[in-house]
């Protein structure tokens, strides 16, 4: 019955995007594969804000960074076009550096303090992009890198459409799939780290660092560790998301993506993974849905009253606060959270 | 040889001076608390020996020096420090919690039980999470804890604090007994009567230095100590 269940799940997974091609066209199989790159982005900061318990304002300078690297090491801009294979591994480790580098100077810090640290290194970063652009070209400053080149595996290009038998496989169909494996592997690679002894020592950092230090826990490498973890799956997420846009801007990378991503996991459900997993689809699937007012709104009464732009800000409000209200712990919570603010 | 010796410690916090030139020693097997009012300095003495604040002066253990070695190796070598305020895991289990307390080595499952005969109270909270048990059941998780690191000296930060009189009688009395099993014990309390019941020996801490160090039986007679810790 179980593995049922698990070889349905899979043929929907599978299907999905040929299915939404067919009937809801190409817009809706990207915001899909846009939902995919912000799980990633999030069970990176799940390790970090979840597991070991640091609040991170700036994650999305290390999806910059992976972008940017993926960006500037394959198009014109240099005129390189490295490989995807050593990309993707690529723009992981410079993450990860730059998670350690972030991760240094803040070892003694926690909660709201490191909070705005962190945000301070997001902004940084991100001025950075926007400057390197003169005296010395680097990252052509704020227009960004452009012509990007399409993710291929081996000969196989994802920017281009295939036909296989029957199906039909676009561009954005093709991106589904390979981000699909990006986020099964970080699911298990989570799952695995959650469960080790790694994890469990990010857990009592988590809940008391002195206590923690006293049983003879590394504090220091661990906590360097669980910012280069973090960082190298948001490096991932960046360099997918420069080969799928084939451009990248530091517009993309503001404090609100990070805070955004943030929303993603303390709604999900910090420290769980499928809680994680859903709060980002959520959070990424629903806001796109609720365009569809505005025509609604033009059908129905003739005019569009409430602007769907400034609805989205609003029931994204409204559904912060009730949640909050509600369900504090998230929606899919972590069993040791829910324990905390419910009882037993 | 596992004892104890600190010689001219001290822990300044920014300008402030916590612990001054304090020189103190602990035998193997003794047991040894050092008593003193609110902000004397004791917790931060304790600290430092565990390696969780920066100091100067020598601190050596088994006539190894400790002063370049992180908290995390000490640990290793034979210290465990009971942290002020317990510091129990509050959304792990008891038994995680304990477990927890094995983290620098390989334990047999049969120390676990050894903590739970200490404590049957533990073994049938075992899957509650630690955040729910009371301030007794927690001080006693967090010397359980500290006992599943099979430690040579064992430092306890005020086991004391905030407890009711029977709940902090219990726990003396596992104290005395962890004692008796031939584990050195390096005392701080703010309860000096029952402190100096249990201990061979005392120092006595006022405004980060040692004043007076002498048999707990003669601390226990000494007028100075009677009117200023013992209320008479």
């Amino acid at each position: 019955m179980k593995r049922l269940l698990w070889a349905a799940a899979a043929l929907t997974l599978l299907a999905l995007p040929l299915f939404t091609d067919a009937t809801l066209g190409h817009g809706w199989v990207r915001i899909l594969d846009f939902a995919l790159l912000y799980v990633l982005l999030a069970l990176g900061l799940n390790i970090v804000v979840g597991y070991a318990g640091l609040l991170d304002l700036g994650y999305v300078a290390f999806f910059a960074v992976g972008a940017y690297c993926y960006a500037l090491l394959s198009s014109p801009q240099f005129n390189l076009h490295w490989p995807l294979w050593v990309l993707l591994p690529l723009g992981a480790m410079v993450a990860a550096c730059f998670g350690v580098l972030l991760g240094t100077p803040t070892l003694r810090l926690r909660g709201d303090y490191l909070a705005i640290v962190t945000l301070g290194f997001g902004e940084i970063i991100r001025i950075f992009l926007n400057n390197l652009g003169a005296p010395v070209n680097i990252t052509n400053g704020p227009q960004g890198v452009s012509g990007i080149d399409s993710l291929s595996v081996g000969s196989y290009n994802l920017g281009q459409t295939h036909g296989w038998g029957f199906f039909e496989f676009v561009p954005v169909v093709n991106a589904y799939y390979l981000f699909l494996i990006g986020v099964l592997l970080a699911i298990v690679f989570s799952h695995r780290l959650e469960r080790s002894r790694i994890g469990r020592a990010w857990a009592a950092i988590r809940e008391d660092e002195i206590a923690a230090a006293s049983m003879g826990i590394n504090t220091r490498n661990l906590k360097l560790l669980a910012f280069a973890m973090g960082a190298s799956m948001g490096g991932l997420s960046g360099g997918l998301f420069a080969g799928f846009q084939g451009f990248v801007s530091p517009e993309s990378f503001t404090l609100m993506e990070s805070v955004m991503i943030l929303c993603m996991v303390v709604l999900g459900g910090m420290g769980n993974i499928a809680g994680v997993v859903l709060g980002a689809v959520l959070l990424s699937v629903l806001p796109e849905a609720l365009r569809a007012a505005g025509p609604l709104q033009q059908e129905w009464l003739g005019r569009v009253v409430l602007d769907p732009s400034n609805l989205r800000l609003l029931m994204f409000g409204c559904a912060l606060v009730l949640m909050m209200l509600l369900r504090p712990e998230g929606l899919l919570p972590a069993r040791a959270r829910q324990r905390e603010l419910h009882g037993e | 040889m596992s004892g104890l010796m600190i010689r001219n410690v001290s822990v300044h916090y920014g300008g402030i001076a916590a612990v001054q030139d304090v020189s103190l020693e602990v035998s193997p097997g003794e047991r040894v608390c050092v008593i003193g009012a609110n902000g004397a300095g004791k917790s931060s003495m304790l600290k430092a020996i565990a390696g969780l604040v920066p100091s100067s002066g020598t601190i050596e253990f088994s006539g190894n020096a400790l002063n370049a070695i992180p908290s995390w190796t000490r640990v290793g070598q034979g210290l465990c420090l009971v942290p002020e305020g317990r510091g129990v895991f509050a959304r792990l289990t008891v038994a995680e919690n304990l477990q927890m307390g094995s983290y620098h080595r390989r334990a047999a499952a049969s120390e676990l039980d050894d903590v739970y005969d200490h404590f049957p109270r533990l073994f049938e909270r075992r899957t509650q999470p630690a955040g729910t048990l009371s301030g007794g059941e927690q001080q006693m998780l967090a010397i359980g804890r500290a006992l599943m690191a099979k430690p040579k000296l064992l430092m306890l930060d005020e086991p004391s604090m905030g407890l009711a009189p029977l709940m902090v009688e219990k726990i003396f009395a596992v104290i005395g007994d962890i004692a008796k099993s031939g584990v050195t014990l390096l005392l701080v309390e703010q309860n000096a009567r029952l402190a100096l019941g249990l201990c061979d020996r005392a120092y006595v801490m006022e405004t980060g230095r040692v004043v007076l160090t002498d048999s707990a039986a003669h601390c226990l007679s000494n007028p100075l100590v009677r009117s200023a810790y013992l209320g008479d």
